[in-house]
């Protein structure tokens, strides 16, 4: 996004999804200038890409940003982490309650202190932030169901996940991070299912909006089984896991959000599996109209020497290039005006119909 | 004694090859040692081909010779000789990368591009399996980290291929020492955080 334009008005809500097809990032302006962070990717230039717009928008977010929120540790969801806490030295740090344990950081420590790979890793992100955090003596908060982790004026965040009884599961599962005694090192795994995840709600005046992250079904199961969850309809909803079929609750959109609210997502790549499948994109469209991805088209491969190609194409080798920034979705909506919201789309951004 | 980098080892290496100039003051002596190429008792008898004279050498080299510290490495043979002539790798392109994804023929993996600079992954290729070693094959899983050349091996005939070759990293295996790092770490972070 090279071209920002105006900063919100005081009294203007904004939410803008940041997702090129692997990794994502929210930015939040809730009122008053103050700003949210929602996880973190990079840009080309291996910059926070939150960091990049608030700096285009003028803000400074030294001051600005008063959260920032680690929804999980997977990579796609936190590379720059370390750099955005570091710049946002008013903010306040959030992730899942789970993450601050103990037992966590020592697998984080024992597996990311003395990492030798060039390849980054979720876990090495986590080190990195609570050694920061450490540093500054800066407390994070841990995110618990259905607990109010933000007040600031007309604006209140809500944890919805996750819940405790996945503490346990997660704790357990650990395990399976640390290679076995003679096996050698390998770049940390991610653990699956997606069940720490942390959900938000997040209330601007009267006008509420839910980030999804990466939540799968049973973990929106139990936030709609709870009776201690924020009330009222959402309007804008982020899609959680990149529109997955394993994420999707039909209750959620029946008794969290307002009928066909503006729905924003971000696509994803891993091998030979994509996300949104063209199922997925039915489905979000029979929910509602108004449906949005941060991409569509993927990058080719890039230049490099005819030899090197030659090779690759005798080998039978197929190279993709991974998606580095380039696609965003801007919603802005004043508080007070009988308005719906303004929907901006910066980049490789698409209305949902452009996948089927 | 200054502890040796795997830079330092390779400018020795360079040495034994091209006989360019070696800071030998930064080396260990069984190092020099190598880096000359002759045991010193043959050293002055050598001829020129094959090792330098020491009036050649570097001054703290030479008097370390004339002290006799050497001694206790002169029995061991020159390395050059025991070592057969090989072809040398000419790297076009090389990454780093690692597995995320592994089926009956293919594996695909993402990868930090070396010789572009990057600093993490750009690209993502799926490999035949057959690029593979069987061992390799059996070895690796979900998360192994591997080194990557695309270039040119050139044989001692003058010969000139392209070659690419996949390289697993054999990390070392978790040890009780990284544990306890880990566990300290942690402790201290839970206790500046109040945790």
């Amino acid at each position: 996004m090279t071209d920002a334009g105006a900063r919100p008005d005081r009294n203007e809500f904004e939410i803008t999804l940041f997702g090129p097809g692997y990794g994502e990032s929210v930015v939040l302006h809730v009122g008053n200038g103050a700003w949210i962070v929602v996880d973190s990717c990079i840009d080309k230039e291996n910059t926070p890409v939150a960091i990049r717009y608030l700096n285009r928008l003028g803000v400074d977010p030294a001051e600005a940003v008063t959260l920032v929120v680690a929804t999980h540790w997977h990579d796609d969801h936190i590379r720059g982490m370390a750099r955005l806490v570091a710049a946002c030295t008013n903010a306040r740090f959030c992730c899942a309650g789970v993450l601050c344990r103990e037992e966590f950081l020592e697998v984080a420590g024992a597996l990311e202190a003395h990492s030798s790979s060039a390849a980054s890793s979720g876990l090495r992100e986590i080190h990195a932030v609570f050694s920061q955090l450490a540093r500054s003596t800066s407390f994070p908060m841990p995110a618990l169901a259905n607990r109010r982790i933000l007040v600031c004026d007309d604006c209140e965040v809500w944890s919805l996940s996750p819940d405790d009884s996945v503490f346990q599961a997660f704790l357990k599962s650990l395990g399976t991070l640390l290679p076995g005694t003679s096996q050698t090192r390998i770049r940390a795994p991610g653990l699956s299912p997606n069940e720490v995840a942390v959900a938000l709600w997040i209330r601007f005046g009267d006008v509420a909006v839910v980030l999804g992250s990466d939540l799968e079904r049973r973990g929106w199961a139990r936030i709609l089984q709870s009776g201690e969850r924020p009330s009222g309809m959402a309007s804008a909803f982020k899609i959680p896991h990149h529109g997955s079929k394993n994420a999707d609750e039909p209750n959620v959109w029946a008794r969290m959000l307002v009928s066909k609210p503006v729905a924003v997502l971000t696509p994803w790549r891993r091998g030979g599996r994509e996300l949104p499948r063209l199922a997925d994109v039915r489905r979000i469209r029979s929910c509602t109209p108004n449906a949005y991805a941060t991409a569509k088209h993927y990058p080719t491969g890039r230049t490099r020497a005819g030899m090197v190609d030659r090779t690759l194409r005798e080998l039978g080798v197929t190279l993709r290039r991974v998606p580095t920034f380039s696609g965003a979705i801007r919603l802005r909506r004043r508080l007070g005006a009988d308005t719906d919201w303004k929907v901006e789309m910066f980049g490789t951004a698409c209305h949902l119909d452009e996948f089927v | 004694m200054p502890r040796v980098s795997a830079t330092a080892t390779a400018q020795l290496t360079d040495v034994q090859h091209a006989g360019s100039a070696l800071d030998v003051d930064v080396l260990p002596e069984t190092l020099v040692q190598r880096a000359i190429g002759t045991p010193f008792h043959q050293a002055n008898t050598a001829s020129a081909a094959n090792a330098p004279a020491a009036s050649n050498l570097p001054t703290q080299v030479a008097r370390e010779r004339n002290g006799g510290r050497l001694a206790q490495v002169e029995s061991l043979p020159p390395p050059y000789r025991h070592r057969a002539p090989a072809a040398t790798l000419h790297p076009v392109q090389e990454w780093e990368g690692y597995v995320v994804e592994i089926n009956d023929t293919h594996f695909t993996a993402r990868l930090v591009d070396l010789s572009a600079g990057s600093a993490h992954e750009e690209e993502e290729a799926t490999i035949p399996l057959t690029e593979l070693s069987d061992k390799d094959v059996g070895k690796m899983r979900d998360g192994s980290i591997f080194r990557w050349v695309v270039g040119y091996e050139r044989s001692l005939s003058g010969t000139k291929k392209r070659v690419s070759q996949i390289v697993f990293r054999d990390l070392p295996a978790i040890t009780p020492s990284d544990l306890r790092d880990g566990r300290t770490w942690a402790r201290d972070v839970v206790q500046a955080l109040k945790l």
